[in-house]
């Protein structure tokens, strides 16, 4: 049903009550439709099976994908959702099942919901015509896939829908059994490419990798189509994850009706302006009422656990309000069976469901039609992401309404104060990185199990090929036979490679008091600093004592127990700078990127009283130190940039450790990755002065550091504006962190210890040298505060400190501490 | 999971030093100087292929197996009683490709892998009556890049296969050489029927029998116990260490349990045409008495 949203926001902003919630709202116009054509129109059967489904013309970027495919080169396509991707590969593939039909094609979806999406999709077009419908032999090939169709499937099947995990495990390592599927591939379509990023990126791009190798032994050369949403970088990611240079086409000639964008930035509940009003709660209110009018709605959440809650609170909202439509409203996680999604998928198409509460599983293409709005319930991590989502919204002619409702946290506020980042030219670069040789090892074991390795396959996994099989050679791995390394162990490689995780490095929380059951998982790194033994893990909202850390094992057992105190690490961290790779004069400073090995160890931790945070006990510990040997970009701001902060009474290092905690919450807006994949130290040890470190929170590195050294200034600035603009008195958790003790973090040496705290003044008179701008003039400090984490525990409460912000009641502050330490432990 | 060993070789290769590398000799084949069957590398030829060499051996079974004159006997009646059975319409469906084989164009095989699926392939044991004897030959590969010859010479000897016998070949042998044709690009087109013995044996003396493995038939049917034999889970393995040090004395065993596959196999067939023949309980109380 179309709405007038104008006239809905203005009641909201006429209604009594109203905070200012509506920051900024974007009127995106509609686009008219842009159409192209083929230099030589499609065979018969599929210009009929074509117009059966009313697809008269084609757009212009699917004619232009289609003669880049047709003429077999590697196609990289990037238009918004719902613009007929599909199309762009479907109808290459099937002009060349009709000329070949032995040719085969080989599609790849991160998820096994999208590849069964595509299998229908597929189906409903060939289905429209008789040849077709016969030629296309089709069928999902994942870890579903049962015995006796997997059989059927390899000795049938032209086209394939399978997973990269799927390739790496339960195709690769059997491609014998696929050789005549091989020898005939035309075509890998790798969907939904701006998923595969970080860890998950780097090692599907080495899974195609080994794809190529096998296609090639085979003597075939597929052409790859590689889709994207909007990204900044899609053709240099589509080139790194299959190894080879791409064609891109990204001029989106789809019609798009007009979107009125909303970002809702929950009010502040108190007046020191650190504490902002649930929204989730906000949330649930704004799908209320535009349900109540009717107004067919989606509401994303960032987790299980909120998509539930938005359902809950929208229907037993409903149910007072409206009971007629507290029906039509349902929750969509993955978790669901496979029916109960495909029957709210096809309720939502036809209308009889009014609205979904979602995580991001109905974010990728499932086809569930358009609905009239979507709301984004917090920052999904990524603009292309929020752009997906923003994508189920918008259908015809007739306006949508996106709104983007903030978190408190520092990405989101951000967002809400820089609209041009989300409405401008996406800064988002998606970093991978192949080469990684912990990543790469696991890889090559793999490689050397399907096909003996050459030093020629250097072409297809890097330099380092040769010394990593070397080294497989010497533990009795590989064997090198005349110029060739062959497998030459028993075990089955491709089983201790999980595409998707630090498979070998995440620690499990195991529950003694319920049967070590698993009830959480923590990765290494941060495994001693968060599962200590006699600590207190935290989870869905009790207490655990944790009674061992079993190194060895990568396991903690923890058992619930009622204790009134939460506990905080004490670490002792550094960080040595090693060779350097590059490095370069910036804002009169030294800025460099290289190698670092950083070292952490959990001495300590205090016990600290809920509510009242009191300071009640302190255990000294003994846990070996942890090392990682990773990539790093540092900055050393100039003698002159230090002492224009000492001038003002501020002390540089702690700018510096403000500025630390910004740029590690803003480095993922620039490098596609998730905040715990990087960490941030500032340390003066290494060359005398203050160094701010921003380094991989992988071995090895993934390239994310690299990121913030090539977009150091974009870095700064945005650092910058996001301090400059933040409406707190003295730093907040938006900006550059509380002036008060804080969770412990992974390379947060100042946060124990009586290290130095985050200065909001002094990050910016730095920041404001560095980028050359005018130089900052400090405002008059009217009191210094201390953190409850210098070491002496008689010392007073920030809160219960003279003239700390009185709204900002002690518990809520400890209810906030407790999110975030619970929040982001898991994994990558 | 990249072992904590290979991190830590993979962090010094990052550091740019290199680590000793262990030395490492290669021995020779010859070795197993002493007189045990199962610790003699045979003698043998390597033959050359297109793709590449591989070692055989062949060697009439009467050298290597005492009992091999009255084996041949029976096994060549085989075939008669069950072209006499098949006349008289009572040979088992199963058994109905031997009545028309011609013993010259039958071939035993026996295959040994270094593991399951998308492992290689390294010894093809095969039995075969030529003019008055039984051929034993054994193709194997030295070193895994010696696969291909293996299959290669294996695939020149098919043409003249009208049947294959072999125990469990349907569903493991076959496929598996198939697989690695596949893998090492060569043409496989195959002509002949294939006699599987598991099946038939499981038939006729799944009741009887705690299991129907082929070893467990051979302590039943012959009387026969292995002693010193390479237990066949130890077999990838051992593989693997003899391609790395290349000493005769760990693979000669192989040789032997490939043999005393091959020849059971033939008993099998002798005992599954033999109506009223080897009682396995009879045989089995004379063994524990």
């Amino acid at each position: 049903m179309a709405a007038d949203f104008s006239k809905f926001l203005e009641e909201i902003t006429s209604a009594p009550g109203y905070g200012g919630q509506i920051v900024h709202v974007e009127e995106i116009p509609a686009r008219e439709a842009a159409y192209g054509e083929l230099a030589e129109p499609p065979p018969g059967p599929i210009q009929e099976a074509l117009s059966s489904l009313d697809i008269r013309r084609l757009y212009s970027h699917q004619a232009e994908a289609i003669e880049s495919i047709r003429a077999a080169q590697h196609t990289a396509i990037v238009t918004g959702t719902a613009s007929g991707k599909t199309l762009c590969y479907n109808l290459p593939v099937l002009e060349r099942l009709l000329a070949n039909p032995e040719a085969k094609a080989l599609y790849l979806f991160p998820t096994k919901a999208l590849a069964q999406d595509q299998v229908r999709g597929l189906r409903r077009l060939a289905d429209s015509h008789p040849e077709l419908a016969d030629l296309v032999r089709c069928g999902t090939y994942d870890g579903d896939t049962p015995g006796p169709t997997r059989r059927k499937l390899r000795r049938e099947a032209n086209v394939i829908m399978s997973n990269p995990d799927m390739l790496h495990q339960g195709i690769l390592p059997y491609h014998s059994r696929w050789g005549s599927f091989f020898a005939d591939l035309d075509f890998v379509v790798v969907d939904e490419i701006h998923s595969y990023r970080g860890i998950f990126g780097s090692n599907v791009a080495n899974v195609l990798r080994r794809l190529n190798r096998i296609c090639r032994h085979y003597g075939s050369s597929p052409t790859y189509v590689c889709c994207s949403a909007t990204i900044a970088n899609p053709a240099e990611l589509a080139e790194r994850l299959i190894g080879m240079p791409v064609q891109l086409v990204d001029q989106d000639g789809s019609p798009r009706g007009p979107k009125r964008f909303v970002l809702w930035n929950p009010p502040y509940i108190d007046t020191g302006k650190m504490e902002r009003r649930s929204s989730n709660e906000e949330g649930h209110r704004l799908l209320v009422s535009l349900l109540r009018k009717k107004v067919q709605s989606i509401a994303f959440a960032r987790t299980r656990i909120v998509a539930e809650l938005l359902y809950k609170y929208t229907a037993e909202a409903l149910e007072k309000l409206n009971p007629s439509l507290a029906e039509a409203v349902r929750p969509y996680r993955a978790g669901y069976l496979p029916e109960e999604r495909r029957e709210i998928e096809r309720q939502l198409f036809s209308g009889e469901l009014l609205g979904v509460t979602s995580t991001n599983a109905l974010e990728l293409g499932i086809d569930v039609g358009s609905l009239d709005a979507s709301l984004i319930v917090g920052y999904p991590g990524t603009i292309a992401s929020t752009w997906q989502q923003a994508g189920r919204a918008g259908r015809g002619t007739d306006e949508a309404l996106v709104a983007l409702i903030a978190y408190n946290d520092p990405l989101d506020q951000y967002l809400m104060l820089r609209p041009e980042y989300l409405f401008g030219r996406s800064p988002e670069h998606a970093v991978v990185d192949p080469e990684n040789p912990y990543l790469l090892a696991g890889h090559i074991r793999c490689a050397a199990f399907e096909l003996p390795l050459r030093e020629g396959d250097a072409e297809h996994f890097g330099g380092q090929v040769v010394p990593i099989l070397e080294i497989l050679d010497d533990l009795g791995q590989v064997n090198r036979i005349d110029a060739a390394w062959y497998w030459s162990s028993t075990d089955y490689p491709a089983a201790e490679v999980a595409l998707r995780t630090q498979s070998d490095n995440t620690y499990t929380i195991m529950d003694t008091s319920d049967g070590n059951k698993v009830i959480g998982m923590v990765d290494a790194i941060s495994a001693p600093e968060t599962v200590y033994p006699g600590g207190v893990y935290l989870h869905e909202g009790s207490t655990h004592l944790v009674r061992e850390l079993d190194l060895e094992a990568r396991a903690a057992y923890v058992e619930r127990q009622h204790v009134d105190y939460y506990t905080q690490a004490i670490l002792d961290s550094s960080i040595r700078a090693g060779e350097r790779q590059a490095e370069k004069e910036y804002g009169g400073g030294q800025l460099c990127y290289g190698e670092a090995t950083v070292t952490w160890k959990t001495t300590a931790f205090k016990k600290i009283k809920f509510y009242t945070q009191e300071n009640v006990g302190y255990s000294r510990l003994e846990l070996p130190a942890q090392h990682l040997e990773t990539a790093s970009c540092w900055f050393s701001p100039s003698q002159e940039a230090l002492s224009l902060v000492s001038q003002h009474s501020l002390k540089p290092i702690e700018g510096l450790v403000g500025i630390r905690n910004v740029a590690v919450n803003m480095l993922p807006l620039l490098a596609m990755c998730d905040r715990l994949d990087v960490g941030g130290i500032v340390d003066a040890t290494n060359f005398g002065t203050p160094t701010l470190f921003v380094y991989d929170r992988y071995p090895g590195g993934l390239g994310f550091a690299g990121r913030g050294y090539k977009l150091f200034e974009s870095l700064m600035e945005e650092c910058l504006a996001t301090i400059e603009n933040c409406a707190c008195d003295e730093g907040c958790p938006s900006c550059v962190g509380l002036p008060v003790t804080q969770p412990p973090q992974q390379g947060d040496p100042d946060l124990g210890r009586g290290y130095p705290i985050p200065d909001k003044e002094a990050a910016l008179v730095l920041l404001h040298h560095v980028l050359g701008r005018e130089p900052y003039v400090p405002r008059k400090r009217r009191r210094r505060r201390r953190g409850a984490d210098s070491a002496e525990p008689q010392e007073s409460l920030p809160a219960a400190a003279e003239g700390a912000p009185k709204s900002v009641s002690v518990s809520e502050q400890v209810a906030r501490r407790l999110r975030s330490v619970r929040r982001p432990r898991v994994g990558l | 999971m990249v072992s904590d060993e290979l991190k830590r070789r993979i962090s010094m290769l990052q550091k740019g030093g290199s680590s000793p590398r262990p030395s490492r000799t290669k021995g020779r084949i010859g070795g197993g100087a002493d007189g045990d069957l199962a610790h003699q590398f045979p003698e043998g030829s390597i033959c050359r292929t297109d793709r590449g060499d591989v070692f055989a051996c062949e060697t009439p079974l009467g050298d290597i197996y005492s009992a091999s004159r009255r084996l041949r006997r029976r096994y060549l009646a085989a075939f008669k009683k069950a072209r006499r059975a098949a006349r008289r319409e009572e040979l088992a469906a199963f058994l109905e490709p031997l009545a028309g084989a011609d013993p010259e164009r039958t071939v035993l095989i026996d295959t040994e892998t270094a593991g399951f699926h998308g492992r290689p392939l390294f010894m093809i044991g095969m039995v075969r009556h030529l003019g008055d004897e039984l051929i034993l030959t054994q193709y194997f590969a030295r070193s895994y890049a010696e696969e291909a010859g293996l299959l290669d010479k294996f695939a020149s000897a098919l043409p003249e296969v009208e049947l294959l016998i072999s125990f469990n070949g349907k569903a493991f042998d076959w496929p598996f050489v198939r697989d690695r044709m596949v893998y090492h690009r060569l043409a496989c087109k195959p002509a002949f029927d294939h006699l599987d013995l598991l099946h038939p044996s499981r038939r006729r003396w799944r009741s009887e029998l705690p299991n129907c493995k082929l070893q467990t038939l051979e302590r039943y049917l012959c009387g026969r116990w292995r002693s010193g034999d390479i237990p066949g889970e130890e077999i990838p393995q051992r593989y693997h260490d003899f391609v790395r040090e290349q000493d005769a004395r760990l693979i000669a065993p192989i040789f032997h349990h490939n043999r005393l596959d091959l020849i059971t196999m033939m008993e099998l067939l002798v005992a599954l045409v033999s109506p009223g023949g080897a009682e396995p309980a009879r045989r089995a109380r004379a063994l524990s008495g």
